[in-house]
């Protein structure tokens, strides 16, 4: 594992080569969509309405806990006497 | 309906049925025999409901039996890849540390082609987590390639491209994030699309690098693939990132000839490292587009070499965060008789996480590290921007790009698995388009001497699926 991560890790520094000091970091994709020119110029994120809407219940999320009481998930012991 | 492995097309399927000339039923049970027959030798499939697909079956053949018309995908035996979500199904994303899990609820894509008349056969094969290039990182043992069983079928998406591959679905979904489509669809001799970012709605997929994670249709052939996208395609509201761009019918301009049109060569993608059956096929097929009227321009795209480790700092920083979540406590695998919560955190991830997984997370919490944060991760960041740059400038001068998808067909089981930057170097022209947010396609090409198949990828403007899939109706034809 350590040897393959160093491989990874020199193969990734070749990334230096580039001088990027004034290029703006990108994080998603929706943020080259935005600019004029392009052939959608929309917006691509959507927030939806901060309105109450229906969830999964209980019992569905339940159903796939490893350890609960029905209410609760369990999990050993978090803080030492 | 013809039962050979190729013929049937979704639209031959739907009137075949429609004109009671056969029944979704029958339908299923041709593929339920064939998944029988040939997936042990291919094992794409990690699981399959013959009641489930069945009762989905009963319904088409009812709305038929009345002489109402048929929706879309109306008795079209589809598998699903098992990073997708199908409530009360299996979904272990190739892992272990979801085996048994059975997820609440449907992925939107997933329910988008349920509606549509789909018949699910089952879940595919992957690499865990969508991690990998070969399907060899899937904690429940590789897939085989159809045309070449002592070889991968590439990967992640390595069961949805052999299952069409071998007959055994019309169609599959799979996900792509760095080339998970496109490369095995290339291995296997198929058709397989990356949407644009934002076209195809996330939900229900289970995340490794959101920025970049996209579900896509595989298929025999582009016009089904087409028939397919526009199905899942479109706004979702549980998906921010969802696109509320129309949805165009992507079948509309399929046959429309690709004379006059401007279709842009990149050399970066021609270089060292290009097979020369793979180079000769791809070369051969450009020829027949400029015959066919395309014009044919060099282009450059010149931050392509930085693709690949720009590509495993960001999925790999996305991937340490997403898989945060699997701890043992809400869903999934927990190690057994753990005396504190630490410590059953960390033997449930040991036991639960593959070694390309383990190896991913730990790169990616390296790179989001106080003190590495800039040199890494920011500097990928930046190095995305340029490399999208490249897309966006190239896209004034033409309409598509063509490129190989891979850069050598399929290579043999084990032959780069104990090597990850040899593997990573499989998604060197698949990478560009996942960081850059554009849609592509991977369409078969020829095939090398050995008989293995070759793929040419046509890269399309964001939101510019149609002009894809015209371009790779053209090379499917050539």
């Amino acid at each position: 594992m350590r040897r393959d991560l160093n491989a990874i890790l020199d193969y990734v520094a070749q990334l230096g080569e580039l001088d990027t000091a004034q290029v703006e970091p990108m994080a998603q994709v929706s943020e080259v969509l935005a600019s004029p020119g392009d052939a959608s110029s929309e917006k691509v994120s959507v927030l939806r309405d901060d309105e109450v809407r229906p969830c999964l219940n209980r019992e569905q999320v339940m159903a796939s806990a490893p350890e609960t009481d029905g209410v609760f998930f369990k999990v050993p012991k978090v803080i030492e006497r | 309906m013809s039962t050979t492995a190729t013929a049937a097309s979704i639209d031959g399927i739907r009137e075949a049925i429609q004109k009671g000339e056969t029944t979704a039923a029958a339908v299923t049970e041709i593929y339920g025999s064939r998944i029988a027959g040939e997936d042990p030798r291919i094992h794409a499939f990690l699981s399959v409901d013959r009641e489930y697909a069945l009762a989905q079956a009963a319904r088409i053949d009812r709305i038929a039996a009345k002489g109402e018309p048929l929706p879309k995908l109306a008795g079209v035996p589809f598998g699903i890849k098992d990073v997708l979500t199908l409530e009360g199904f299996a979904a272990t994303a190739g892992s272990k540390i979801l085996e048994g899990y059975r997820p609440p609820y449907t992925a939107t894509a997933v329910r988008r082609l349920a509606a549509a008349g789909a018949v699910f056969l089952g879940k595919l094969n992957c690499d865990e987590f969508a991690m990998g290039s070969s399907n060899e990182n899937s904690a429940y043992g590789p897939v085989y390639n159809p045309h070449a069983l002592d070889r991968v079928p590439g990967g992640s998406s390595g069961g949805s491209a052999a299952a069409v591959a071998a007959g055994m679905a019309v169609a599959t979904l799979g996900t792509d994030t760095g080339g998970s489509i496109r490369q095995p669809a290339s291995f296997c001799g198929v058709v397989g699309v990356l949407p644009t970012y934002g076209r195809v709605s996330r939900y229900g997929l289970i995340a490794f690098a959101s920025s970049l994670d996209r579900i896509g249709p595989l298929a025999a052939n582009v016009r089904d693939a087409a028939t397919v996208l526009g199905v899942i395609a479109g706004h979702d509201v549980m998906d921010a990132t969802s696109s509320p761009l129309p949805v165009p019918d992507y079948t509309a301009a399929l046959d429309r000839s690709v004379k006059g049109m401007k279709l842009g060569v990149p050399a970066e993608y021609f270089a060292e490292g290009l097979d020369d059956e793979v180079r000769a096929a791809i070369e051969a097929g450009i020829e027949k587009l400029r015959a066919a009227g395309a014009e044919i321009r060099p282009i450059s795209l010149p931050h392509t070499r930085y693709a690949i480790p720009t590509y495993y700092v960001i999925a790999t920083a996305e991937a340490s965060s997403n898989l945060a979540r699997f701890d043992g406590v809400r869903y999934g695998l927990r190690a057994p008789q753990s005396d504190t919560l630490a410590a059953m955190y960390r033997r449930t991830r040991d036991l639960g996480f593959g070694a390309e997984v383990k190896r991913r997370i730990l790169l990616g919490t390296y790179v989001l590290s106080h003190g590495y944060y800039d040199a890494y991760y920011r500097k990928a960041q930046q190095v995305r921007r340029l490399l999208t740059e490249d897309f966006l400038r190239a896209f004034r001068e033409v309409d598509a790009i063509l490129t190989p998808t891979a850069p050598t067909p399929a290579f043999k089981i084990g032959e780069k698995s104990d090597d990850p930057v040899a593997m990573y170097l499989a998604d060197i022209y698949t990478v560009t388009a996942s960081l850059a947010g554009i849609c592509g396609v991977s369409v078969p090409c020829g095939k090398s001497r050995a008989g293995l198949p070759i793929g040419m990828q046509i890269l399309g403007r964001h939101f510019d699926e149609a002009t894809i899939f015209r371009v790779g109706q053209a090379v499917e034809s050539l």
